[in-house]
């Protein structure tokens, strides 16, 4: 499914220049569920988001099911994230200003959706992760453990072939945490490929490989036996 | 303590230069327009205060019932009956006309003022040289103005000077005895040349004595506004008393009707002058409330991202009045600057603006506390306003709760619905603004290249032509010399012209009618006049001067059927179907028969606001009492012939000085006040469009820095560049298109109130709307499109790695 070759990324600001990514080489089959692992600053969020087509790579050659990724526009870039990719985040980034059924919505409104077919698929989303009952609500007025599903919910809404998770347990307590590694776990059951950053030993081994980083290279890449 | 706050204050005007600049700028922009405007309704609400006791002066005003209104004119005589019934009255007579001055060869022409020797006990007016109880006692005294002293004397001294002065066919010489300093030019009084009132005899002057005429303007001073109205209340009983003679009814105050009236507000006595300059004062007041507004709203929407800052203060031991302090403080300083910024774009834009208005205005630092006092009013309530949100909400906030939380406590919801709303206002009167310049400055290009029934170019008018001095031949040898001047097409005289004073009306009624007949004005015209102006013959034929029949010898002597021309409005007043219909026609007036021979398209002679009058033109061969000439030429340059003209001037009238103007200048006050008006307005209405530009631009800048994060998130989920721009760009437009709801009812209600006062005006078409509405659209999309394309444009990674 996806083919990373010998991936650079540089950061340059006016005094320092840092590599986050060093000749990366990786592929990830269709429906795996890869955790990637390493110590603060070693790259794995970079890879992430070079992964979620929101970072470009400084160099190297990306090849998302076969399409060579790198070389796209903007536009077109905007439109692959779209039709085949979910975020869940660390720290949510639900907006505020919308309520949980509008930021689940947000995920359809961009794939150009009719209004009602949007509201039965939002409501499936919501009811899959558990909270559809908080539809109307806020996300201020939502435990961290109700956001992080809410954000779930919005990942899948457009049933992607790759879902991507920065640390998506990292600021739940252990339950809640629990909760969303549960249906991470059932998405891959159903077919989902799932890329997860985790610091965490004991989501790492929910997956079915581990990738380990340090400075920006891939150290170790490990199949668990199934 | 202080130096750590000059720092701060500092670190943070450095750190958003941005802000600082657009909240400084803004804030200036409307400074200096409300200063510039605040100084146009000072000047015009200033008139005659110069006067010392001004405000114990009151002019008397008769009610005029032929044009309707109130004329600041009596009889020659009404202080003399006054001071039968009021022997304590303190009071004198102005009157004035052009004479002749005569200083060895040269001949000048000056405005002469005549008044009576208790003068100087109304208007206490500064004497430069003279003693003021002394002066204008004998008749052969006279007091000149500082400048004309000049004039005459240069640098001599001018006290014992003689001039001489040809004034009603009478010559005299006069001695010098005062000088006054010159009035400002914030005086509609002319007191450059007085000489003394002389009571004329009743064969020197018929109408001296009678109640209806306006001969001088009577001015009377009182000590106490109390015994002003006394008098003023007994005015109606005096003139029971007192009035006799023709056009009195009985009881005589049924149609003479006497009023004070105090000479401060006689400058803008009329309605449509109070009126325009009231709207001055409210674009002023508008202008730097918009100014105001953005301030306040720019500083309030940064105020709620130092929440943090609050808090870590807070925590190191700020008190909360010191934060109260710290903030106004700052805000107050920052206001300070946009004042002082304001007041020098105010002092360098001046002298364009004081040509383009004509009018000279000055800021005057010393002498004037209002200009104190308006910068103190400015800092002190745009600094306070804009200093007091952050100063007292952030400054309440829980320390605690707003460092644990992620989110900004201030604003929110509320905030930023507050902070649209006056975008809306400021964008709404940004509009009106543009709108009503669009109406104003189109009506203002329309008047000058509206119809005026003639030819307006290529024309001269002789305005020394009426002067009383001229004899009938001199009058006839005049027009014959300039018909021969090279390049002179006609000449021709009548008794109206354009900016001429005097105007004749009478009765006319078609033959059966019951009553007397509608009033119309009647014009005497010499040969060819019509054809001068190139007036356009509706139906019928013009008079013609081969014809003997369409010319009377004199108005006496007429006598038969007499040929008369009508204009248009003629037609339609005396109750003509049309033209045609009125050609052949006969009309009684003046105890005489008139037929109608033609019917020539209306003449605009006077203002544009003023109705078209209904005109008899009555042809005579002769000489006309009081007429204008005019003369219409072509192929030849303006300036070479006016000299050719007065040359023959010269010739055939060594005696009078020659006056002429063309045609445009003549006409040109008719239009001037409203182009100052629409100038101002342009200007009012380009810098409202730019401070509310800039006030859209803060906004929309504190708005995506707020944003980055959501549309990061929005990029994510796989939302294009254009579907962010599209996002930003509605939600920045959004107050601009409201704010066309909210401006399209006032403008359409206060220009409609505007054009009706025009007897000439464009329709108020949407167009006018639209257009400003689209304009102001554009603008601001230009506004915020930088903005919202360099957020919608960056990496969302970029985004959402700060956490």
């Amino acid at each position: 499914m996806i083919v990373l070759a010998d991936i650079n990324r540089l950061f340059r600001s006016d005094e320092v220049e840092t590599t986050a990514l060093r000749s990366i080489d990786l592929s990830i089959e269709e429906g795996e569920f890869v955790a990637i692992m390493g110590p603060s600053g070693c790259g794995k969020s970079t890879l992430l988001n070079t992964l979620g087509m929101i970072d470009k790579p400084t160099s190297g050659r990306y090849l998302f099911r076969g399409q060579e990724v790198t070389d796209l526009e903007e536009a077109q870039l905007a439109r692959m994230r779209r039709d085949n990719l979910g975020f869940v985040f660390q720290s949510f980034n639900l907006i505020d200003e919308l309520t949980i059924a509008e930021n689940v919505e947000l995920g359809l409104v961009y794939r150009r959706w009719a209004g009602k077919d949007r509201k039965a698929r939002v409501e499936a989303a919501l009811d899959r992760v558990g909270v559809a009952h908080r539809s109307r609500h806020y996300p201020h007025q939502l435990s961290g453990g109700q956001q992080q599903r809410a954000a779930i919910a919005r990942a899948i809404v457009g049933q992607p072939s790759l879902i991507l998770a920065d640390e998506p347990t990292g600021n739940l307590d252990s339950e809640n945490g629990e909760q969303v590694m549960e249906i991470l776990k059932s998405l891959n059951r159903e077919g989902a490929t799932i890329v997860m950053v985790t610091h965490s030993p004991r989501n790492a081994d929910v997956a079915q490989r581990r990738i380990d980083m340090l400075d920006g290279r891939v150290v170790i890449s490990a199949s668990r036996a199934a | 303590m202080l130096g750590h706050w000059l720092l701060t204050l500092y670190r943070s005007v450095a750190r958003h230069r941005l802000y600082a600049a657009i909240n400084v700028l803004g804030l200036a922009l409307g400074v200096a327009v409300f200063l510039v405007l605040m100084l146009v309704v000072r000047f015009q609400t200033s008139f005659e205060g110069w006067i010392p006791h001004a405000d114990q002066i009151y002019v008397i005003r008769r009610n005029d019932p032929i044009v309707g209104g109130w004329r600041p004119a009596t009889m020659g005589s009404l202080l003399n009956e006054l001071r039968a019934d009021y022997p304590q009255i303190v009071g004198t007579r102005v009157g004035g006309g052009l004479a002749t001055v005569r200083q060895g060869a040269t001949i000048t022409s000056e405005q002469v003022t005549w008044v009576d020797s208790g003068f100087f006990n109304v208007f206490d007016l500064p004497l430069i040289a003279g003693d003021r109880t002394q002066v204008l006692q004998a008749p052969d005294e006279m007091v000149v103005s500082e400048s004309k002293a000049r004039k005459y004397f240069g640098a001599a001294n001018p006290i014992g000077q003689r001039l001489t002065l040809i004034l009603d066919k009478k010559v005299r010489t006069y001695r010098i005895v005062g000088v006054i300093r010159d009035p400002p030019p914030t005086t509609d009084f002319n007191f450059d040349v007085l000489i003394g009132l002389e009571e004329p005899t009743p064969q020197e002057n018929p109408v001296w004595r009678l109640w209806s005429a306006s001969s001088v303007a009577t001015y009377l001073r009182f000590s106490t506004p109390g015994e002003a109205k006394a008098m003023g209340d007994g005015l109606e009983s005096f003139i029971d008393r007192h009035a006799v003679g023709p056009f009195i009814q009985t009881p005589p105050h049924k149609g003479l009707v006497l009023r004070l009236t105090p000479l401060l507000k006689m400058h803008l006595i009329v309605p449509r002058d109070e009126a325009i300059v009231a709207v001055i004062a409210a674009v002023a007041v508008l202008t730097l409330l918009l100014a105001a507004v953005n301030y306040v709203n720019l500083a309030t929407a940064r105020a709620s991202m130092r929440a943090k800052e609050v808090a870590l203060r807070k925590v190191m031991g700020a008190t909360r009045p010191g934060l109260i302090a710290q903030f106004v403080g700052e805000s107050v300083v920052v206001a300070l600057c946009g004042a002082l910024m304001g007041l020098a774009l105010c002092e360098l834009v001046l002298p364009l603006f004081s040509a383009a208005i004509g009018v000279t205005l000055k800021l005057d630092y010393l002498g004037d506390p209002w200009l104190a006092g308006m910068m103190v009013f400015v800092v002190v309530v745009v600094g306070v306003g804009a200093g007091a949100y952050p100063a007292f909400v952030l400054s309440r906030f829980q320390a605690a709760s707003v460092l644990a939380s992620a989110r900004s406590p201030g604003g929110g919801r509320a905030g930023s619905r507050l902070r649209e709303a006056l975008v809306v206002l400021q964008f709404a009167v940004a509009i009106a603004f543009t709108i009503g310049m669009a109406v104003i400055l189109s009506q203002a290009d329309y008047l000058h290249r509206a119809d005026l029934g003639f030819r307006r170019q290529g024309l001269i008018q002789v305005d020394s032509f009426p002067h009383p001095d001229l004899t009938a031949e001199q009058r006839a040898s005049l027009l014959t010399a300039w018909r021969a001047e090279p390049g002179v097409v006609a000449a021709a005289q009548a008794d109206s012209a354009p900016a001429f004073k005097r105007r004749l009306m009478e009765t006319f009624r078609r033959p059966g009618a019951p009553d007397n007949g509608p009033t119309v004005d009647f014009v005497s015209i010499g040969p060819n006049f019509l054809q001068t102006y190139g007036a356009r013959l509706l139906a019928g034929r013009l008079p013609d001067p081969s014809r003997a029949a369409d010319f009377s010898v004199s108005r006496q002597e007429a006598a038969g059927s007499i040929n008369i021309v009508l204009n248009s409005r003629a037609v339609r007043v005396l109750g003509f179907a049309s033209p045609r219909d009125a050609v052949g026609q006969s009309l009684e007036g003046l105890n005489k028969r008139f037929t109608v021979i033609g019917v020539v398209s209306d003449m605009r002679f006077r203002s544009p606001r003023d109705a078209l009058a209904p005109i008899v033109y009555w042809s005579f061969s002769g000489a006309i009492a009081d007429g204008e000439a005019v003369v219409r030429f072509a192929g030849i340059d303006t300036d070479v012939l006016m000299a050719r003209l007065a040359a023959d001037w010269r010739r055939i009238v060594p005696t009078e000085p020659f006056l002429a103007k063309t045609m445009a200048a003549e006409l040109e006050p008719y239009y001037r006040t409203d182009e100052q008006i629409s100038r101002m307005l342009t200007l009012a209405a380009v810098l409202a469009v730019l401070i509310g530009c800039i006030g859209l631009y803060g906004l929309a800048s504190f708005n995506t820095a707020q944003r980055v994060k959501e549309i990061g998130i929005r990029k994510t989920l796989g939302a294009s560049t254009a579907d962010i721009l599209r996002l930003l760009m509605g939600q920045f437009l959004r107050p601009v298109v409201l704010a066309n709801l909210a401006a399209w009812p006032l403008a359409y209600i206060t220009l409609r109130a505007y054009l009706v006062g025009f007897d000439q005006r464009v329709a108020l078409t949407p167009a006018y709307f639209l257009t400003a509405s689209a304009m102001t659209l554009l603008i601001a999309v230009v506004t915020v499109a930088g903005q919202a394309l360099l957020v919608a444009r960056a990496p969302p990674s970029k985004a959402l790695r700060h956490e």
